[in-house]
Formats: C-alpha cells, structure tokens, sequence
C-alpha cells in the first residue's frame, strides 16, 4: 500500500527526468540558440577571470606591505647610491687636482675590490651563511642565479655555494638527475651560500616577503639563515 | 543540451586562447561571471520547476551580469569598490545556494 505523499515524490522525479530530458533534446528556436551562446561567453568569462587571477604580474597584485617594503629597498639603496656618488664625486675632484696619493689609494682600492670580485684573493670578514635544505632536489638553478643577483644587490661583495667560490661570469645550471652545477661543480643539497658584507643588510633583503628566502621556502626547501661575525671565503680555483 | 555544449565550448576556447581581459574590464569580469552562473543555476531551476523560459534566461543572464557589473562600478566610483564585490558576490551566492537546493529537491527526497 503506498501512500499518497511517496506516491507524490514518485511522481515528481519522474516528472524532473521527463524535463531533464526535453532541456537535452535540442528544439533549435532562435532563443535557444542565443541561450547558447551566452553560455559560450559564460564558458570564455570563466577562462579569461581564472586568467587574470592566476597571471596578475607581481607588482599589480602585491599586497600594500609587500609594495612597502620594496619601496623602502629601492629608497635605500638610492641612499646608498647617493652616498657612492659622493664618495666618487671627491675622489674624481682629487685626481683632477693631480693628487698622486689619490691616485695611488684610489687603484690600490680598486686593485683590492677587483681582486675580492674575481676571487682570485679570499675574503674575510663579516657575512651571512645560508643553508638551503632541498632533499627532494626541487629547487631550479635558476633560483640559486636569483639568490646570488639579491646577495650581490644587498651588497655582498663575495660569495661562495658550497666552496665554489662565485665570481663576475659564474654559471649556474641545473644538474642532469639531481643537484646543481656552478662553473662546472656539481653540488649537491644541502646547499650553503655564505656571503661576506653587512650580514644584517643582507640578512633583511634575503628576508623581505617575496623576497629569496620566501620563494626558495615557496618552492619547497628549508632555509635558514645565520649572521657571522668571521667568514673566510677561499680563493676561486682557477681551472687550467 | 547545446548550452552546456557551449559552455564547454566555450572553455574549451579560453583555454586554447589563453584571453587577456582588457584592463578596464578587469574589476568586473569575475563578478559578471558569477552573476552569470547564478542565471544559469536559475535557469535550470526552472527547467525542474517547469517554467523555464528562453526569453526570461536571456534576459536574466544579461541583467544579471550589467547590474552586477554597474554595482562594482558605482562602488569603484564612490571608494567603496571591494566592499560593493563582496556584498555582491554574497548575494549571488546565496541565489545559487538556494537554487541549487531547489534542484536539488527535484532529484532527492531532501
């Protein structure tokens, strides 16, 4: 014996597939066919706005503190700049004056500067060490290239992944199976980066979000980073 | 059957053009496309209710997407722009909620 309300639901589910199947069955009126084309351009809308959130550059999508923070990046380092500007200024004013010390200080400085740069002397003195931890082997060389240029950027003046020391025209490339090669070296995680220069410094631009120890961490590895008060990066070994 | 064809079709192209959405057009689109999305679920609402209309879809589906997509812009206009999408984006879902229950009461006994 059914009663009547399971007889009523019976009924409307028969009734829900009946208009289920004529909503398939095409009845080409030109309505229908407008119907269909706005769900051609609701199917292209979906597309172009998961697009544009997925591909927004960086700057147009940044968050106002992460905007902040590379606004006061670029503030001092155009203090710093001003500041080498200066400096410049007065030794350019002193070897126009003919001053031979000047001279002389000025090349051996510069004489020092370049050694440190193209590593053929090693460098001591204060710095940053950074151990990335990338078991699974998922960071791409071309992080390791990011990480230097930001190094370099916040002022590190010599620096060295896993021994090898990295100079003007090192390169960086990722290793057939697993690993990362710099000039040649194959190395292999955990990676350490040590940096001689301001550690603070470095250590603040390494840290600034979006900046290198977000992406690396992004990416997948274990970064730490630690200020030393004595670094001492051997000299590069020159292949021959 | 042909609209989800469409829609699919529609994807399908977007995906194989990879769109960039005109600048201007970028405040509006995702809330256009959810207020599409609530005309479709109202659309087929009425299909299980019985009263579903071509002229009436049509006709929601563009309302729905220019009034949302006006709203954003007076609530750009007046500096009340994220606040405007995320009421807007409520009440629509909320539309969409209800007729998805309704579809739902179609096919299940809850």
């Amino acid at each position: 014996m059914t009663r009547p309300d399971e007889l009523l639901t019976t009924a409307r589910l028969r009734l829900a597939r009946i208009r289920l199947r004529m909503l398939i069955s095409p009845n080409g009126s030109p309505r229908h066919w407008v119907a269909s084309l706005l769900a051609v351009a609701l199917g292209f809308g979906i597309v172009t706005a998961w697009e544009g959130s997925h591909s927004a550059s960086s700057l147009t999508s940044a968050r106002p503190d992460q905007l902040l923070s590379i606004l006061d990046n670029i503030a001092a380092r155009q203090h710093r700049l001003e500041n080498e500007q200066e400096r410049l200024a007065v030794t350019r004013e002193q070897l126009l004056a003919g001053s031979k010390q000047a001279a002389l200080k000025e090349s051996r400085l510069r004489l020092n500067a370049l050694k440190i740069l193209s590593g053929t002397t090693s460098a001591k003195g204060p710095g940053v060490v950074i151990t990335v931890l990338d078991p699974d082997a998922l960071i791409p060389s071309s992080m390791f290239l990011d990480a230097v240029q930001e190094l370099r950027d916040a002022g590190a003046e010599a620096i060295t992944v896993n021994q090898v020391r990295v100079v003007a025209n090192s390169w960086f490339a990722d290793a057939p199976t697993s690993g990362l090669i710099v000039d040649g070296t194959t190395l292999r995680p955990p990676y350490r980066i040590a940096a001689i220069g301001d550690g603070r410094t470095i250590a603040v631009a390494l840290g600034i979000p979006g900046g290198v120890i977000d992406s690396l961490t992004i990416a997948g590895a274990n970064v730490r980073v630690a200020t030393s008060a004595h670094l001492t990066l051997s000299a590069r070994k020159v292949a021959r | 059957m042909i609209p989800a064809l469409g829609l699919l079709a529609g994807i399908l192209v977007g995906i194989f053009v990879r769109p960039d959405a005109p600048f201007w057009l970028q405040p509006y689109l995702p809330i256009a496309v959810v207020a599409a999305l609530d005309a479709v679920f109202g659309a087929i609402r009425a299909v299980f209710d019985g009263v579903f209309s071509d002229k009436v879809f049509i006709i929601s589906f563009a309302s729905n997407v220019t009034i949302a997509a006006m709203l954003v812009f007076l609530g750009d206009s007046i500096g009340v722009g994220s606040q405007m999408s995320t009421g807007i984006v409520i009440i629509l879902t909320l539309r969409i909620f209800s007729n998805a229950a309704a579809i739902r009461r179609h096919f299940f006994k809850a």
